[in-house]
């Protein structure tokens, strides 16, 4: 979802690969794989260098600043 | 046996929940294969030590104003090399306003001709005096800098290294762990002392690294 948001939005086709996290390039991507945690409950925890992404089953989510605590998102 | 990657995270994040710096420790394990390690510092300060498969370790120190920047300012391909790396940015040394606690504080120099080296040092101002601990040598001793210089005999069959130096530490302990893990040689685990808390370690020369810690 958050690609077709983006595409919509960004107005930054979504290329064919995802470019290195040090480009920006203008486009969100989703965080990588590799730091995606998916609970049997349907709950997902991200994690990326600086942020906890908190996505509940029924569809709440929080990001989280690793460095004050601080929820810079929710919804 | 081997530790798996994930025995090393959890073994590192022990270390340093050991550490009297540092508040808390972070370890995830996500089933991709990818592991991050958040470290807060007591001081507010936090690190991270992430790893992917695919990209290998990255280390660096978060920011407030970061954003969503995703790159590592440190980057390895083998784990020990990105824990080392944490370590230093996490350890206390990295504080700025710790860096002036060491200081020098011991010189041992071992020779196998007493009275030659002290005429030498004398001649450049030093002003020994003869001392003998227990059942140890007796030597000469001077204070230089506020350090204590000392000149000891060697051992015939003595293989270390001829300098014996010392430190004064903020923490023993502390410093001690950090060169373990760096694999300096134990002569001397930290205990207490008529002399504060110390320990002995050996540089990659063979030569003794005395560390004292003043109560």
């Amino acid at each position: 979802m958050l690609e077709q948001v983006e595409n919509e939005f960004s107005g930054v086709p979504m290329p064919a690969v995802t470019p290195h996290p040090s480009v920006v390039d203008g486009r969100m991507y989703r965080p990588l794989e590799d730091y995606v945690l998916r609970q049997q409950n349907g709950d997902i925890l991200a994690m990326t260098r600086g942020h906890r992404i908190e996505i509940s089953a029924h569809g709440a989510i929080r990001v989280l600043n690793k460095v004050t605590r601080q929820v810079e998102f929710e919804k | 046996m081997i530790a798996s990657l994930a025995e090393k995270f959890r073994q590192l994040v022990s270390t340093l929940d050991a550490s009297s710096d540092c508040a808390r420790s972070e370890l995830t394990l996500f089933p991709s294969g990818g592991e991050m390690i958040d470290v807060h510092r007591k001081d507010g300060r936090v690190f991270v030590l992430a790893f992917s498969p695919d990209r290998g370790f990255g280390v660096d120190e978060l920011h407030v104003d970061d954003g969503f920047v995703d790159s590592y300012q440190f980057t390895f391909t083998e784990f020990s090399s990105a824990a080392l790396k944490l370590q230093e940015l996490v350890s206390p040394s990295n504080s700025p306003e710790e860096r002036p606690s060491l200081k020098l504080s011991l010189v041992v120099v071992f020779t196998h001709d007493l009275d030659a080296t002290r005429d030498f040092y004398s001649a450049l101002g030093l002003e020994f005096q003869d001392e003998q601990h227990g059942g140890g040598p007796i030597h000469y001793s001077a204070t230089v800098g506020g350090a204590v210089f000392e000149i000891y005999p060697m051992q015939n069959n003595a293989s270390v290294g001829s300098l014996r130096l010392g430190f004064d530490v903020q923490s023993v302990d502390r410093t001690f762990q950090s060169l373990k893990v760096r694999h300096a040689k134990v002569v001397s685990e930290p205990r207490d002392s008529p002399w504060g808390r110390r320990a002995v370690v050996a540089d990659p020369n063979g030569n003794r690294v005395e560390l004292t810690q003043q109560s």
